[in-house]
């Protein structure tokens, strides 16, 4: 009797993260896009250009091709999947060893299934060769869907002070 | 000391109740130090010279669960997740008028004396009224240029709490 239970849970959880992997719900796959991106941008410091340049690359399909990047003043706003990737590109030849980690996502997925929100925390560890520095943001992402797959649209840092005019 | 003699060091003469106090110990601290007081090591010159480099402060984290913010309080602002925070001065709240005529800040029509700023650079900025949600924080060390000190109105959620000690 008690096997047969055992053997019958292990059935079910066995179904449910088979179901889960098989299907991932759209909060899953936005995770595993932030997940890509923090891989495409981090790198060690022994890495040659060419894999980093491969790496930056990879991102191409995490972005749609009119994706835009709001930083806010002094940084210009930054629209393209291809200027995009040039700056995460440029940034990891000036930074010897990153590594972005998203530590902290909540994730709005709109009704339609078509378009969602993510807020994150964005915090890259860094040595910039005078020694490890971290860094943390807050940034908003618009996704969207792009020939099915779950894509960023927009990227928008969240100021935490405003300034006054 | 042989090696049961140094067990016993550690474990004590009842090691079920060392390791119960040990248990104890690591809750304790996992809660007071995650839910109610926040430790701060200060990065940076905007709180000098009430807060040096590298000094280390502590933010009460449950404070305005009872009481609201006040002018004055020392707070941490949450910039992006649990942990990146800047820590500034409470000087306005919601509804006040705040201005800088030559470095002096304006409250209300009214100058303030502010014995903590000991530089003071000529910071000039026309007079504001705070919105329904704005907290008007500020660094204490008025003597570097305005342009490059992070001070502005930060949201009621993000001000995490004021600094007990």
């Amino acid at each position: 009797m008690i096997r047969n239970l055992v053997i019958a849970v292990a059935v079910a959880a066995g179904l449910w993260f088979g179901w889960h992997w098989l299907f991932p719900s759209d909060e899953a796959q936005i995770v595993a896009v932030l997940e890509r991106i923090a891989d495409g941008v981090s790198g060690g410091a022994d890495e040659g250009d060419m894999a980093r340049l491969a790496r930056a690359a990879s991102l191409r399909n995490e972005f749609a091709p009119d994706v835009t990047v709001d930083a806010g003043p002094p940084f210009q706003r930054i629209k393209g999947r291809e200027a995009i990737i040039g700056a995460a590109a440029r940034t990891r030849g000036s930074v010897r060893d990153l590594a972005i980690t998203f530590p902290d996502v909540a994730i709005a997925v709109a009704p339609d299934r078509q378009s969602a929100t993510a807020v994150v925390t964005a915090e890259a560890r860094f040595d910039e060769g005078g020694g490890r520095g971290i860094d943390a943001r807050e940034l908003e992402l618009a996704f969207t869907r792009h020939e099915g797959n779950w894509v960023i649209s927009a990227v928008t840092l969240v100021a935490p002070l405003q300034r006054l005019p | 000391m042989t090696r049961g003699g140094l067990g016993r060091v550690i474990a004590g003469r009842n090691p079920r109740r060392t390791a119960l106090r040990v248990l104890v110990l690591i809750v304790g601290a996992y809660v007071v130090f995650g839910y109610l007081l926040m430790p701060i090591r200060g990065v940076g010159v905007s709180m000098e010279p009430t807060i040096e480099e590298g000094d280390l402060i502590f933010v009460n984290q449950v404070a305005y669960r009872f009481r609201d913010p006040a002018r004055g309080d020392i707070v941490a602002v949450r910039i992006a997740g649990r942990s990146v925070v800047y820590v500034k001065r409470l000087l306005a709240l919601p509804g006040d008028t705040v201005a800088f005529v030559d470095g002096v800040l304006w409250r209300n029509g009214v100058p303030l004396d502010e014995p903590y700023v000991t530089n003071r650079a000529a910071w000039q900025l026309d007079e504001v009224t705070l919105g329904a949600d704005d907290y008007f924080v500020v660094g204490d060390n008025r003597g570097m240029a305005m342009a490059q000190h992070e001070f502005g109105t930060a949201t009621r959620n993000r001000l995490i709490g004021p600094r007990i000690f």
